[in-house]
């Protein structure tokens, strides 16, 4: 009998997750999604917000990634609370309430969801950031890791619920806007963690430091990605997909 | 003038370096890995402190700018909002295209 403290064996540290890459639909759901969107591309979290703000009825795939993404903080911020053992237990602590937190957002963003008349899974994931589900337990780096998921994720997830926000302000969503508030304010909680203790467990350790700030510019590029993707798709000459 | 950011209260979620028009906010490869506005590119627009999930974005009373460092700052806000609003415009008009055919569609 494994106790609490056992490292888990890798097979258990993955799980069927609840959403799914788009990337990774056979043709017959593709095919759904396109009479659903429009066009595939179009599931890009800065084209949704712009239907979204014209028409509520894409509010739903606007959501869907949000919960995603929240689905994925509760497997990385828990895998981070168990597998980051030889780090202060006020961190422990942090983590594990921070795991708690992305529990309430799963439980927020479902039933918002199910309120648009959508349900988990109806639209696909298109993750623009690091999926940790193939990383093996043991090799996560805690200073790398709060640098990229915290710092870099988190920050990012301000400024886009700030345009989420927005547009639930504009339409006249007031449970979402409210919904996005509390989110937020966790958010702010969360950045300001994983910066504290991101700044400590380099400290004196400039290679870990370098690497860290390398992983969270490298993540940046790839959030960026979508606005690019976005503006690709908006041009006029923008082939169909 | 040009804003501060209290280097003791930011949390690094780069809210400000994302909404600041004249890209002077720096961040990566500062020593001491926190926010900066760097005061010669500063044009008071506000949108930093505006942004700031801390409040900790204040603004410095000295004056700093020169007209000619003024004048270099403003054109670069010039055209980072000129390339927001042509983004803005062109998503519009696609988002527009994209509703009115799912409506017809449906």
């Amino acid at each position: 009998m494994p106790r609490l403290h056992d490292p888990l064996p890798f097979e258990a540290a993955v799980r069927e997750p609840p959403y799914r890459d788009q990337d990774d639909l056979d043709e017959h759901e593709r095919e759904v999604l396109r009479d659903r969107l429009g066009d595939l591309r179009n599931n890009n979290p800065f084209v949704l917000c712009e239907l979204a703000r014209r028409d509520p009825r894409w509010l739903a795939a606007l959501l869907s990634p949000l919960l995603s993404a929240e689905f994925r903080g509760v497997d990385v911020i828990g895998r981070l609370a168990v597998e980051c053992r030889d780090v202060p237990w006020n961190l422990t602590l942090g983590l594990a309430r921070q795991a708690w937190d992305e529990a309430r957002h799963v439980e927020l963003d479902t039933q918002l969801l199910e309120g648009y008349g959508s349900h988990v899974g109806e639209y696909p994931d298109r993750p623009f950031y690091p999926d940790t589900n193939g990383v093996a337990p043991g090799t996560l780096d805690p200073a790398v890791l709060l640098r990229v998921v915290h710092t870099a994720l988190e920050g990012f997830a301000l400024s886009f619920f700030d345009q989420v926000r927005a547009v639930a302000r504009e339409t006249g969503q007031h449970v979402l806007d409210r919904c996005l508030d509390h989110n937020i304010a966790d958010e702010t909680m969360h950045v300001a963690l994983g910066d504290y203790w991101q700044s400590r467990l380099s400290e004196g350790k400039p290679e870990v430091r370098e690497l860290a700030r390398l992983a969270q510019e490298l993540a940046e590029v790839t959030f960026e990605a979508a606005a690019r993707a976005a503006e690709q798709l908006a041009a006029p000459s923008a082939p169909a997909g | 003038m040009a804003y501060v950011i209290a280097p003791t209260d930011c949390i690094n979620c780069g809210k400000c370096r994302r909404e600041c028009p004249t890209q002077t906010i720096l961040f990566f490869g500062r020593d001491d890995e926190k926010h900066w506005v760097d005061p010669t590119g500063c044009i008071d627009c506000d949108l930093c402190a505006r942004a700031c999930p801390m409040d900790c974005i204040t603004q410095e009373p000295e004056p700093v700018l020169q007209l000619a460092e003024l004048n270099r700052a403003r054109a670069r806000a010039r055209a980072f909002f000129g390339q927001r609003r042509r983004f803005a415009r062109t998503l519009g008009s696609y988002a527009d295209a994209v509703v009115a055919a799912t409506r017809r569609e449906s």
